[in-house]
């Protein structure tokens, strides 16, 4: 429809070379790489979704989302807590990944430029290996420190306890950390994007020729300025967060919202098929009400 | 690019190395602490000692008497009040029904972990929560992963009530794990979908099931597939020191297109995208009730001309953070009570391993042992450790080539 | 420039030099200890096997008492070399060299086209794209079986019974062989490209296209000479990023088709099955030669990074 008007336009184009010419033919294109971008994410999901809602009488039927949202028989939570824990979960890894990433990006952009490369090397690296290797590595330190006899009065290290408060159920710090990890190489780009995007290296030289301290400089003069980017980042670590399964899973964390997804007692294929479509649309839809709290007047920077 | 560069690399990446590789080997010994309280003697046969030597030392206890008792253990493990399990799928070999009975006649919560967790993740989990609330108190395993676990530590040594009634051969000697249910590899058929269904495997060698034929899963990371693999060898004149007709014949019907490659779930056999799949008969035969709701015909066979079978093992955690219920659990999982765990187990279609003594004592629920698919299995398959290596090797390397 | 030549007036007025890196610290140590230490464990691992003598059983705690040796040895890694490991390392690199490519290819051109539009579809695009580049696994394997099934999919019984057209046969696309996979990889590719490309596209500033038009650049040129060179780290780096998600991406293949000959599944099938017990050496071998395919990659990136980021200083 968008298409067929445009192209019809398209056939009383002003015959020389114009920039107006260009701009419609520009967004032709455009336009065409939008539809097929539709038709190739939308499509998948409307079978799915379309499996999910069939009745056994050829009807319309919702019973597979309902059987989400009721606590199931054999869980042991349900629907809200399990969301409120991957949240809680969520947020602490911003958190951390922000406190971490943000200063040391900024050093390095404004004075270390030359070890740029090897923090992005190390920013790569987790994307490289396969969860499970992770949770085996994990499990691999676990083991060397953890007790060699079993009962209470056997002795534990000050470092096993340390990972054992971490790994706790009802606060799991150690997620929160892997899950820093896990995000870093994506959060690594878009802060960058960001900071070489507005004129870090002035900012900071007027700001601090004003008299600003290293905080104010951080808290109100970049931050402002890198809010997409931060926001980019915080989005990122909230999807991961929310859609993370093999390491949790493996680590018996069975709370988490994805875990939770994933284990709910069901035989059905179409209440599995509901879970991923439910999943994806809840996590779609907390962004867009996120992103639509944080709108900005539609400023181009100069 | 300069030499800081390099240094800055390499000095990151010796530090994490040379730390880990501090505690990472150890080359002493094993996990046991040898308690130096324990003087009993006659040590090898705990069940007969005359005075308790682990009375209310749960953790310790290598047998009911041998803590105080089954009443004192009833007491002490309501008295922990749960208990944790991992990898227990609800609809395999029914445990969901064996964990409500002991949940009602004990009245202890059980905490069902990660029940899609395979052998090794169960391992994995052991060795990565010590210490923790959440950790296993019992594991159900693969045969393989058993000894390994015995010869790395992990597991705790008890020997349940009936024990006697386990095979020699079925359990460890000191008992740290002992063989639980098992069944034999079955032809299941979408009675509705396919016309004539197959009952032998020489029979799967037919156009007519082209795209029909699945494993449930791939033999080397699914136990059931690779059990498959070896009655597929024997129907093609293979042996349990031969595997490899096993991946030629299954070479074949991929070359015939009658292979399928599609993940096998409860949501494919009943939309019909797999219509043939080879799996334990526990678990085909399960699904033939399950499916009998949603109008599907979903038939069973355990083929003449390829009889595996294989029994899974229980073991209990070292580190157990509720002893006393991990031991009632096995009790419970190995009594011959009407609603005890050999029954559980023989209501989900599996042999549980005390078969013959409770058909012998009466104790066998007849209706579940009539249901259970027939099988006339003269000449029991029964590998050696070693041969089961050596085939799972030859399977790891030939089988992607095979099915390209 | 030269480290910490930078002279920021200070409150004193003095340059600062040389301590800048200490700043770093903070970063350093915790990727140490949260994902370099685990992963060391592993790969030092690699090198490493360990051989059991007679177990001796104690007799009252039941236990087996070993002599266990663990030595260095090559063997493992020679083995993660041969056989259907040497062809699982070729295909992951095949897989995801393909859709590292189309997916920067296309992703670049979808987060053109969703820049220039702007408004709410900005906002829509942008959440998606995070949202379905962590998408996944058994659920995202399921949209595409039940669209492409080769028995059931709706596509597929719409192409047949509409258009009759076979997907297998005419369209050679089977979901469990590379031409599915690389579809449905694609599913979480692109929108990770969108992701990181959509920052870098706000960073080109308007009076650039505006100047160019000016001076009767067509939109080819305009991206060839212009945005083109500018953008060239970031898309390089994109790639890159595209290539090790794929590289070490287990869930969806292994969801489709658990046989499909790549390393993760692999290292899957050593370190977490039911059938291979006690091989995590091999495990760690393999995965050390995932990174040791990686990590040329990476650094001929920062090379060619060194060479192009001359307008973004």
């Amino acid at each position: 429809m968008a298409v067929v008007s445009s192209v019809a336009v398209a056939t009383d184009l002003p015959p020389d070379d114009s920039p107006v010419r260009r701009r419609r033919l520009g967004r032709i294109g455009d336009r065409v790489v939008l539809l097929l971008a539709a038709i190739y994410f939308f499509g998948p999901l409307v079978a799915a979704i379309s499996y999910t809602l069939k009745d056994n009488h050829g009807g319309i039927s919702f019973a597979a989302y309902r059987e989400i949202f009721q606590k199931p028989a054999g869980a042991q939570i349900g629907l809200g807590s399990a969301l409120v824990y991957s949240i809680e979960i969520a947020v602490v890894t911003i958190l951390i990944t922000l406190l971490l990433m943000v200063p040391t990006q900024l050093l390095l952009h404004l004075r270390l430029p030359r070890w740029k490369g090897l923090v992005e090397v190390l920013t790569l690296l987790p994307l490289v290996f396969p969860p499970i290797v992770l949770v085996v590595g994990i499990s691999a330190v676990y083991t060397s420190v953890a007790p060699t006899s079993a009962g209470p009065d056997a002795h534990r290290s000050a470092l096993f306890n340390v990972l054992k408060f971490l790994r706790e159920d009802s606060h799991p710090l150690l997620l929160a950390l892997v899950y820093v990890v896990l995000a870093m190489p994506f959060v690594y780009r878009a802060i960058d994007a960001g900071i070489t995007s507005i004129d870090t290296r002035t900012l900071v030289e007027a700001a601090r020729n004003l008299g600003a301290g290293w905080g104010t400089v951080l808290l109100r003069v970049i931050a402002p300025c890198l809010r997409t980017a931060i926001v980019n980042a915080s989005f990122l670590c909230f999807a991961l967060v929310m859609g993370e399964y093999t390491i949790s899973s493996i680590l018996l964390y069975t709370k988490p919202f994805p875990v939770w997804l994933v284990q709910l007692p069901t035989r059905s294929g179409q209440v599995q098929a509901a879970v991923s479509v439910f999943s994806l649309l809840l996590v779609e839809v907390v962004l867009l009400l996120l992103g639509l709290l944080n709108r900005r007047p539609n400023t181009r920077k100069a | 690019m300069d030499r800081k560069w390099w240094g800055a690399l390499g000095v990151t990446i010796a530090l994490s190395a040379a730390l880990s590789g501090c505690g990472g080997d150890d080359s002493s010994g094993t996990a046991a602490d040898t308690s130096s309280d324990s003087a009993t003697a006659g040590a090898t046969d705990t069940s007969s000692s005359a005075a308790p030597a682990n009375e209310g030392d749960w953790a310790k206890a290598q047998s009911a008497e041998d803590g105080g008792g089954m009443d004192a253990l009833v007491a002490a493990a309501q008295q922990e009040g749960t208990l944790n399990v991992i990898a227990l799928p609800p609809d395999w070999a029914n445990y969901g029904a064996i964990i409500d009975a002991f949940k009602a006649k004990y009245n202890i919560t059980v905490n069902s972990e990660n029940p899609d967790g395979s052998s090794s993740d169960e391992i994995t989990a052991l060795k990565s929560t010590v210490g923790q609330s959440t950790a296993p108190d019992v594991v159900d395993i693969g045969n393989s992963y058993a000894l390994q676990g015995a010869q790395d530590g992990l597991f705790a040594p008890y020997q349940v009530a009936t024990w006697a009634d386990i095979p020699d051969g079925q359990k460890d000697e000191g008992g740290l794990w002992f063989s639980d249910y098992g069944g034999y590899i079955s032809i299941g058929c979408n009675a509705a979908t396919v016309k004539t269904c197959p009952t032998t495997i020489a029979d799967l060698d037919n156009p007519d099931y082209k795209g029909l034929v699945a494993l449930n899963g791939d033999p080397t990371q699914s136990n059931s597939a690779f059990q498959a693999v070896w009655a597929l060898a024997l129907a093609n004149g293979g042996s349990a020191d031969d595997i490899q007709p096993g991946i030629d014949f299954v070479k074949k019907l991929n070359g015939e297109g009658i292979f399928n490659k599609t993940e096998v779930t409860p949501a494919t056999i009943a939309s019909g995208a797999t219509p043939i799949v080879l799996d334990w008969d526990y678990l085909n035969a399960g699904e033939t009730d399950a499916l009998k709701k949603e109008g599907v015909d979903w038939q069973v066979a355990d083929p003449t001309d390829g009889l595996v079978s294989a029994y899974y093992s229980q073991a209990i955690s070292l580190n157990a953070p509720h002893p006393a219920a991990a031991r009632l659990w096995e009790e419970f999982l190995y009594s011959h009570d009407a609603d005890g765990g050999q029954n559980g187990w023989l209501k989900g279609y599996a042999r549980p391993i005390e078969l013959v003594a409770m058909q012998a004592d009466g104790t066998a629920d007849p209706d579940a042992l009539a249901k259970i698919p027939p099988v006339n299995d003269t000449d029991p398959f029964v590998p050696t450790q070693d041969q089961t290596t050596k085939a799972q090797q030859v399977v790891a390397e030939n089988w992607s080539a095979a099915v390209s | 420039m030269a480290e910490g030549s930078t002279v920021v007036a200070g409150r004193a007025g003095r340059p600062r030099v040389g301590f800048a890196w200490l700043g770093l610290l903070p970063f350093l140590s915790y990727v140490a200890l949260t994902f370099l230490i685990p992963i060391g464990f592993i790969l030092w691992e690699a090198f490493r096997e360990t051989t059991t003598g007679k177990a001796v059983r104690d007799p009252v705690t039941k236990q087996f008492i070993k002599e266990t040796k663990t030595s260095f040895t090559s063997d493992n890694v020679q083995h993660s070399l041969h056989g259907v490991y040497l062809t699982s390392l070729e295909t992951s690199v095949k897989l995801s060299a393909i859709v590292a490519v189309i997916g920067a290819v296309t992703g670049l051109l979808l987060a053109v086209a969703v820049v220039n539009s702007g408004g709410f579809l900005r906002q829509l695009v942008a959440s998606a794209a995070a949202v379905l580049s962590n998408f996944g696994g058994i659920p995202l394997a399921f949209l595409f079986i039940a669209t492409l099934d080769a028995n059931s999919g709706m596509a597929t019984v719409f192409l047949r019974d509409h258009l009759h057209l076979s997907v297998q046969d005419d369209l050679h696309l089977q979901l469990s062989q590379l031409s599915g996979l690389s579809l449905i990889y694609l599913y979480f590719l692109i929108p990770l490209m969108v992701l990181v490309t959509m920052p870098a596209l706000e960073g080109l500033k308007p009076q650039w296209g505006e100047a160019a038009e000016n001076l009767g650049a067509s939109r080819w040129s305009y991206w060839r000479l212009v945005a083109g060179p500018v953008l060239l780290p970031n898309f390089l780096g994109s790639l890159l990023l595209l290539f090790c998600s794929s590289f070490s991406a287990f869930a969806t293949a292994y969801a489709v088709n658990s046989s499909f000959p790549i390393v993760t599944i692999r290292i899957h099938a050593v370190l977490s099955g039911n059938v291979l017990a006690n091989q995590q050496n091999l495990g760690a071998a393999l995965a050390l030669n995932m990174i040791v395919i990686v990590l040329p990659l990476t650094i001929v990136y920062q090379l060619l990074q060194r060479r192009t980021s001359k307008w973004l200083s």
